[in-house]
């Protein structure tokens, strides 16, 4: 399994990281920290089973960088798992306007994490 | 006294004191005029009355004369001075007015009598025998008038004595009058004075009062009120002022709690991001430890406690997030008893806990309004734990609703909601620890608590003040001190807030 992680602070980047290995088996993780690495376009390469997007990273909007995902065509069927520290209501309908599949508030519990990311990722696999 | 009677009294007295001096120179006007007349009349007769001597002495002596030398130039004199007797009588007469005195018919009697003898005697001296004429004379005429001049001289005396005494009444009548008139002018003075300065200081007095007053209160001392006697209508223009002094205070109050809460929440909104990353790799990284260790494990238990650590901060970074977003909430129709039973489910089990009895005063009509459902239980959640917390040995807690019509609603809760009536209350009362009087204005404000560490943000009331107000309605508290319970009353718009009614019609009209 191929995952985005697009998220800057290094502590939530080592936890999820932690929760992908501990949980799933063979899970290849790549990290965007900067709004500036994100538009060198790596991840234009496409071929990822899920995007973790945090929504305030340096450099760039996590909503810009949602709508750039949507709008390329490696990239725009894959499922984005979005993550905040500022949850608010606008912030929940302006992400999931902007394509993300799913919504998350920090800090979270593990199991209900892990029950989105099987759930996105089980949705993917449906259509 | 009011200002208006204070005028009443002053004008009054000053009507008073005209009608009294003026009745009292009607009375004695007169009565001096009269005086003095009569004063004048005696004085004019006693001149009357010394020519009157005067001539017939002249009359005696020309005619004497006349007997004597038979001159011609004695007998014109003694002619003249016989007329001048004659009008000298006549002019008396004419001043004695109506009546003549009994002395004047005597006297008159008299003189008339003397210068008729007198002209038989001239007669007789021109015609007839000179011895006659001088016999008559020595004889009968010379007595009679010398008897004429004794009685013209004590006339004379009496009349002096009579004028002087008239003219010593007429003094002292004036002397009299211009005593009353001194005295009423002084008892006036003196009267109008008290009054006058009675009347300018109920005046001036307020007024500076009044002027002080609001100088102070100009220069931001906005507890300070006027404190004069409500007896007159500066009283009445001091309580306007101090309920105008209780309204700005109230504004400036809810103006300073404004900025408090906009800055507040700034602050816990940086803030609360700031830790939630943090925070997410604590609980993150403890949960997944959790999975590796079986329970009985010593290892778990303390993991399990980073876990709660980290959920309670969860919690308290929640509530400041809460404070500090201006988040949009959905507005549906509600109703608020089912609510407060589903809250109230939430509680039981600290209810029981804490011993506390719980006692419902539910209406059975109550309208359904258009609130948020979450956000309504959040305050009621905030309501129910502060009176659990305010009972920590037992107690009863009651929570009642009641439809509040338009009319019915209080002054002060009503400047508080921004929307029209009717409204729904609910009202949470504890026989709790209670709210001290100097804490009662405070307990709205962010981070204001009274509890330990650790049992609360501060937060609560102020959240909760935040959703009610979001809400178009009012939280107020009320509480007779320590120890004495206090009852928090929550106030909803059936109608909901202004802005959202537009909103569920806009979104309405996009569905259809």
């Amino acid at each position: 399994m191929k995952v985005l992680l697009i998220e800057d602070d290094q502590d939530v980047i080592d936890t999820i990281a932690s929760i992908f290995s501990g949980f799933f088996n063979g899970v290849e993780i790549q990290h965007i920290t900067h709004g500036d690495d994100f538009r060198r376009g790596v991840w234009r390469q496409g071929g990822w089973d899920l995007v973790v997007l945090d929504l305030m990273i340096p450099g760039m909007t996590g909503f810009d960088i949602c709508e750039q995902l949507r709008s390329h065509p490696s990239t725009k069927g894959i499922p984005i798992l979005a993550l905040t520290g500022y949850d608010t209501l606008q912030n929940e309908q302006r992400i999931k306007g902007a394509g993300a599949s799913g919504y998350m508030a920090k800090p979270f519990e593990v199991n209900l994490f892990l029950d989105e990311v099987k759930k996105l990722i089980h949705n993917r696999m449906r259509r | 006294m009011t200002i208006r009677k204070r005028l009443v009294w002053f004008i009054s007295f000053i009507i008073g004191l005209i009608v009294t001096v003026g009745g009292f120179l009607n009375f004695a006007g007169p009565m001096l005029v009269g005086a003095f007349k009569t004063s004048l009349d005696a004085m004019n007769s006693l001149n009357t009355i010394r020519e009157l001597k005067f001539n017939t002495d002249h009359v005696k002596t020309s005619l004497n004369r006349y007997l004597l030398l038979g001159d011609n130039q004695e007998l014109l004199a003694f002619e003249e001075s016989r007329r001048l007797t004659e009008n000298n009588l006549t002019l008396l007469q004419s001043q004695f007015r109506s009546h003549s005195p009994e002395w004047f018919k005597e006297i008159n009697s008299l003189i008339t009598d003397s210068l008729q003898a007198s002209d038989q005697v001239v007669k007789e001296f021109k015609v007839g025998s000179k011895v006659n004429a001088h016999d008559k004379w020595l004889n009968q005429l010379y007595p009679k008038l010398q008897q004429v001049q004794t009685r013209v001289e004590n006339l004379e005396r009496d009349q002096t004595e009579e004028a002087q005494s008239l003219f010593n009444k007429v003094k002292y009548l004036i002397q009299k009058a211009g005593f009353v008139v001194t005295i009423l002018f002084a008892i006036a003075i003196i009267f109008g004075v008290l009054l006058f300065r009675s009347l300018y200081q109920a005046v001036m007095t307020p007024l500076e009062t009044l002027k002080l007053g609001a100088e102070k209160f100009g220069l931001g001392h906005f507890d300070h009120r006027i404190a004069l006697p409500s007896t007159n209508e500066f009283g009445a223009l001091a309580e306007s002022f101090n309920k105008m002094a209780d309204n700005i205070k109230q504004l400036q109050m809810q103006a300073v709690h404004m900025d408090r809460m906009s800055a507040v929440g700034q602050l816990a909104g940086g803030v609360a991001h700031e830790i939630n990353n943090p925070l997410t790799a604590v609980l993150g990284q403890a949960q997944i430890l959790l999975t590796k260790f079986q329970e009985d494990d010593p290892k778990y238990a303390q993991l399990k406690k980073i876990e709660n650590g980290a959920i309670r901060c969860r919690k308290i970074v929640r509530g400041l997030l809460d404070f500090s977003r201006p988040s949009q909430s959905r507005f549906e129709q509600i109703d608020v008893n089912t609510i407060i039973l589903a809250t109230l489910d939430l509680c039981e089990a600290d209810f029981k806990k804490s011993k506390i009895n719980l006692v419902k005063n539910f209406s059975g009509q109550l309208p359904a309004i258009k609130a948020n459902t979450s956000e309504l239980q959040q305050v009621l959640l905030n309501l129910l734990n502060n009176a659990i917390q305010a009972m920590p040995s037992g107690g009863t807690l009651t929570i009642g609703t009641q439809t509040v019509p338009e009319k019915s609603l209080n002054d002060s809760i009503r400047k508080m909601v921004s929307s029209d009536g009717p409204w729904v209350g609910i009202t949470v009362s504890d026989n709790g620890v209670g709210i001290p009087k100097d804490h009662i204005n405070r307990v709205f404000d962010p981070f204001f608590t009274t509890k330990d560490i650790g049992k609360g943000t501060g937060l609560g009331l102020s959240v909760s003040t935040g959703i009610v107000k979001k809400h178009g309605g009012a939280l107020t508290v009320e509480s007779a001190g320590l120890n004495k319970g206090a009852t928090f009353m929550v106030i909803l718009p059936v109608k909901g807030p202004v802005g959202v009614r537009n909103e569920i019609k806009s979104i309405s009209g996009m569905a259809a």
